[in-house]
């Protein structure tokens, strides 16, 4: 199937996100270790990730959408546990990372993650690191407090139970609007709501708890 | 032993409230993990937040560490002024735990960790994060507030982890110990060896766990 993809993007930047989809599909079976995205999801990343400017972005986790934001940021960290051309070699030798926007990060992400310094704001963010419990919340932690106002938050694997949690939590967040769900994607927006702080406490505030607090806690929550 | 326990309990519970209505733990719930506490060796503990539970723990602990948020002798004074509380046992970590516990080295493995930090998410969940990987075979591991729909998240998980085992809950307070399962490796993936991944495994993930 020939990608064809609509965007207000310079025609560079739209041939280019073809050439990631194009390549993708030519890709053999088992080239990722951990499994990739569908074709369809990978067009929903494509779309949404076009629909606005990514001056900076972050990724936990390298695979097809290294390759794909490479391409529409201009400014891309990749928190991974290894390189991609040892990660993932198939498609790190089609020539469709471009590594002059990527900056690696390389080692465990519980590790490397929460010590980053983010240089600006994250206009788009891909959770898809290691997703044992409580790793992407973590990264969740991580992130959330860099996202630019209607920046892009990605969540991969919402299917696993303990990612399913945080979708939940996220789709009851005022900080975030839920822009799509494709297959086992979640996208977001960061909406204009003031950044919870994350180093205060506050858990009365966010909607998750005010709309599943139970009886002898509503009298703490505001409505 | 038992009759200084009693003494120490209403002693702790003639102070003050800890000023943190929804948070307090009961006086069931201080008993039980007194009882719990009485029947090991506290070498090293850690608790996130801080209350009537620092006190109870300033006397079965050899050393415990407490990240608090403010300056407890502003925030809890009748608390840390009580005659009660053993201040030589007590090592203070002052500051968001956020910040604090990642950037904490501990010397030695934890005989019990209390979780009462910062109850919003994710807040409780990096403060499991740090604090399962130091657990020793058999400590406790408390967590408090249970019922905060985002700290029940954490509850829900660890009733399904092998690493623990549920001894009690009183009130809002649970209280785990630390099985001889191997630990969870804190650098990996793995999210298929998690009992609540297992156990709620969507029909298309099944041939992974």
């Amino acid at each position: 199937m020939n990608v064809q993809i609509q965007s207000a993007h310079s025609e560079t930047v739209i041939h280019q996100v073809e050439r990631v989809l194009n390549e993708f599909q030519a890709l053999p079976a088992g080239w990722h270790p951990a499994g990739s995205y569908s074709l369809t999801t990978l067009i929903a990343i494509a779309r949404n990730a076009l629909a606005a400017p990514v001056r900076l972005s972050a990724e936990t986790g390298c695979g097809i959408t290294t390759a794909l934001i490479s391409q529409i940021s201009a400014d891309h960290t990749v928190f991974a546990y290894k390189h991609p051309s040892e990660e993932v070699p198939l498609a790190y030798g089609r020539g469709i990372f471009d590594t002059s926007k990527i900056r690696f990060v390389l080692g465990p992400t519980q590790r490397t993650l929460l010590p980053h310094v983010f240089v600006d704001q994250l206009d788009l963010a891909i959770i898809d690191g290691p997703h044992g419990y409580p790793f992407p919340e973590l990264e969740y932690f991580a992130f959330y407090p860099h996202l630019a106002p209607n920046a892009l938050l990605i969540v991969d694997d919402i299917h696993i139970p303990t990612v399913h949690n945080l979708f939940n939590i996220l789709n009851e967040d005022k900080m975030f609007r839920l822009v799509e769900v494709c297959e086992k994607t979640a996208f977001y927006r960061r909406t204009s709501e003031p950044t919870f702080d994350p180093e205060g406490d506050g858990w009365w505030l966010q909607g998750y708890n005010q709309r599943f607090a139970p009886p002898e806690l509503r009298a703490h929550v505001p409505h | 032993m038992n009759e200084s326990i009693d003494l120490l309990l209403s002693g702790i519970d003639e102070l003050p409230s800890d000023g943190y209505p929804v948070g307090s733990f009961s006086s069931q719930a201080l008993r039980t993990l007194a009882d719990a506490f009485a029947q090991r060796r506290i070498r090293r503990s850690a608790e996130t937040g801080i209350g009537k539970a620092t006190l109870l723990l300033s006397h079965f602990s050899e050393s415990h560490t407490v990240f608090t948020p403010f300056d407890p002798y502003e925030y809890v004074r009748p608390l840390m002024t009580s005659p009660l509380m053993r201040h030589d046992r007590l090592e203070l970590v002052i500051g968001p735990s956020q910040r604090t516990v990642p950037r904490f080295s501990f010397d030695q493995q934890l005989d019990v960790a209390l979780i009462d930090g910062p109850h919003a998410f994710p807040f409780p969940d990096i403060d499991y994060y740090f604090f399962y990987q130091r657990l020793a075979a058999d400590a406790l591991l408390v967590i408090n507030n249970i019922h905060i729909p985002t700290v029940r998240t954490l509850f829900n998980f660890l009733n399904e982890e092998k690493m623990f085992s549920l001894i009690a809950v009183h009130d809002k307070t649970a209280i785990y110990r630390r099985t001889g399962q191997e630990m969870f490796d804190p650098e990996c993936d793995g999210w298929l060896y998690q009992g609540y991944n297992i156990k709620r495994a969507p029909p298309e993930l099944r041939q992974y766990v």
